[in-house]
């Protein structure tokens, strides 16, 4: 049930998906009292919407193997629709605004899909690329229409639906949760339909997909299309919630690559990694740019580390854990930990004091540099103690080998074949 | 490459194609699959001409084939496997198929289950393909072949590095599965060539310099030539 492994194999039953969606709910639900400060609240807000952004990029990436570089394109496309409709058409309810938005990606999604999904791999990336700057250079082109570098802004207190009026930041909570519910199972659906099916197939082989009668790119073109559209309702609620959109940033290939990276660290194998993905993206951005100058390089260094010694991102670290953990057995385990955190915390102490000295001029302790450097060198010896592993008893030599039986007059019992096979080399006309 | 390659198979027949390696059998399959596209020539399927045509439009035109080195989709079950070959041959679909499970066409799941069952994989159809034996895996191979009542069928050495028991199980299920249908097939294992085939071509430096009944190319000068001292049957 964790994570509801929906993108790599089994899937979930209904009663534990009723379940993960109900304590889902109630989380959102019970989080905006327990959060307490207007802070939190937008931080809340943000990781629902983008939940919903990085869902969707997990769908192409996850469920369809495609690495979009251009994610953002259809993210700032909805924001930007989102804006628009706030702004100028005073008659889209605002609560329709992030459907609005969803339409609008489409529209950009399903031409910039039909040229990027002709292939898939490198060159599908490097479309989507391409595709991303194009288009943040021809919004910076154009500013009348996209707002140059400043950007354009919104109202979205323009009228009231059901009694509100959405000025309230708990009531754009309450409309980005709703549709983060709402746009999460129907992704999740998605994938035990057949076209969720297909695009696994189309992922694990599409040659074969093809010869099953499938045509790989027009599933590839599908899943672009249907990634656009939740990509975009995530980013009107993005517009509803700032007010505001600067399209050249929005679109670019630095926000296509935060949204990728966090989907990626979140974990692409697992339905629910890129949620976990997108409450890492609202701290990282928030919380540990306001605690440290130096949240980028942290954030450079668990990316590698997550690549490296946890592919399956923190919810396949998570769903990998207990076993891992039973196999490790208590005490090493405990020393890994150990070593984890020793090594953690000398290396942030050593580059937090190096921010200091090189770029705010602040003198540290005579006592830092010791201290965070022998941290750093317990934390490793720790490690490389854990990580040290059991010698295997030697294999027993079995007793013939394919080599013995080139000159043997039967074949090794594991080698049972036909005697009649066609001879291959050696046949010429 | 091939060269003046002239060879018909008939609904109901089975024509086993065979060669030594670098013959052209592969090729011919590419070419005729859709794979690759011939420079020259034509492929007829039917009496309509198929040349240079997709292999998801070959596939849904009614040609299907195997592949030698299996290729399968690793993260799905192997009745996953059969769903998505019926869909793919066109089978029981319904407006908006696509949004729905597979499980809903109750006359697709019936034939996935009939069809798990021929291939021998009933308790093993909710397993991913990567985690089967490689002989349940050859026979998914080639049962994907035969999803969705194709009348024409490549199965490009469907016995490759089986066992004997193995091979005795795939030819009966290629007997069974393929009744009535147009059979080409790629074999190494001459046991299972004079087994299946009514009738045999042979294939050397991209040229066919046999094709006619196994007797007449047992007998032929020309192929005895070519695999001298080699029939070992």
């Amino acid at each position: 049930m964790a994570g509801l492994e929906s993108t790599q194999g089994g899937r979930a039953g209904p009663r534990a998906v009723a379940a993960v969606v109900a304590g889902l709910a109630a989380a959102a639900v019970a989080a905006p009292w327990l959060a307490g400060s207007g802070l939190a609240l937008s931080m809340l807000t943000q990781v629902a919407w983008l939940a919903i952004v990085l869902l969707a990029n997990n769908l192409l990436l996850g469920q369809c193997g495609l690495l979009s570089f251009g994610h953002a394109l259809q993210v700032g496309a909805g924001s930007l629709a989102g804006v628009a409709a706030m702004r100028w058409a005073g008659p889209v309810p605002l609560p329709l605004v992030p459907v609005v938005g969803g339409l609008a990606a489409l529209a950009v999604a399903l031409p910039a899909g039909f040229v990027a999904t002709r292939s898939a791999g490198t060159a599908f990336a490097m479309v989507t690329l391409a595709l991303g700057e194009l288009a943040a250079a021809f919004a910076l082109m154009v500013p009348d229409w996209f707002g140059g570098e400043s950007g354009i802004s919104a109202d979205r207190v323009y009228g009231r639906w059901a009694g509100l009026d959405f000025g309230a930041p708990l009531q754009v909570y309450g409309l980005a949760v709703s549709y983060a519910l709402v746009s999460g199972w129907l992704l999740y659906a998605l994938g035990g339909t057949a076209l969720g099916r297909l695009l696994a197939a189309v992922r694990d082989n599409p040659a074969r997909a093809a010869f099953l009668g499938h045509d790989p790119r027009r599933l590839r073109w599908l899943a672009y299309g249907i990634s656009g559209f939740f990509a975009g309702i995530g980013g009107a609620l993005g517009a509803v919630q700032f007010e505001i959109v600067s399209t050249a940033d929005a679109v670019g290939l630095a926000r296509s690559g935060s949204y990728l990276l966090f989907t990626y660290l979140g974990g692409t194998a697992q339905f629910l990694g890129p949620l976990l993905g997108s409450v890492l993206m609202v701290l990282a951005s928030t919380w540990l740019a306001l605690w440290s100058p130096a949240w980028p390089l942290y954030l450079g260094a668990v990316f590698i580390l997550t690549v490296m010694f946890a592919p399956g991102g923190l919810a396949g670290a998570a769903v990998a854990a207990p076993g891992a953990l039973r196999r490790a057995g208590w005490r090493r385990s405990v020393v890994l930990v150990l070593g984890c955190a020793a090594a953690g915390a000398g290396a942030v102490a050593l580059v937090e004091a190096g921010y200091r000295v090189r770029w705010s001029g602040t003198a540290v302790s005579a006592g830092t540099w010791p201290v965070a450097t022998a941290l750093l060198l317990a934390g490793f010896a720790l490690l490389a103690s854990a990580s040290r592993r059991r010698r295997k008893p030697p294999a027993l030599a079995p007793p013939w080998s394919c080599a013995d039986w080139r000159n043997a007059s039967a074949p090794p019992p594991c080698c049972v074949a036909s005697t009649s096979r066609w001879p291959r080399a050696s046949a010429s006309p | 490459m091939l060269r003046g390659v002239d060879l018909a198979v008939a609904p109901g027949e089975c024509v086993a194609l065979i060669g030594p390696n670098g013959a052209g059998k592969s090729t011919l399959f590419d070419a005729v699959s859709g794979r690759t596209a011939p420079s020259a020539g034509q492929v007829l399927l039917g009496g309509r001409a198929i040349t240079g045509q997709s292999p998801q439009r070959i596939r849904r035109r009614g040609l299907a084939r195997s592949f030698q080195i299996t290729q399968l989709f690793g993260t799905l079950c192997a009745r996953d496997h059969l769903r998505c070959a019926l869909a793919g041959a066109g089978s029981g679909r319904s407006r908006l198929w696509w949004l729905r499970p597979f499980q809903h066409d109750a006359a697709a799941e019936a034939e996935v289950s009939r069809l798990l069952h021929l291939l021998g994989l009933d308790a093993r159809g909710d397993i991913p393909a990567a985690r089967l034996s490689y002989a349940e895996q050859r026979a998914l191979e080639i049962g994907l072949a035969f999803c969705g009542d194709p009348p024409v069928v490549l199965l490009d050495e469907p016995t490759a590095g089986m066992s004997q028991e193995e091979t005795r199980l795939c030819v009966q299920r290629i007997r069974t599965l393929g009744a009535g249908r147009a059979l080409l097939i790629v074999e190494h294992d001459m046991d299972v060539v004079f087994g299946l085939a009514d009738r045999i071509a042979v294939l050397v430096q991209g040229r066919l310099i046999a094709f006619g009944s196994p007797a007449a190319v047992r007998a032929d000068p020309a192929v005895q030539q070519a695999y001298a001292g080699s029939w070992a049957c």
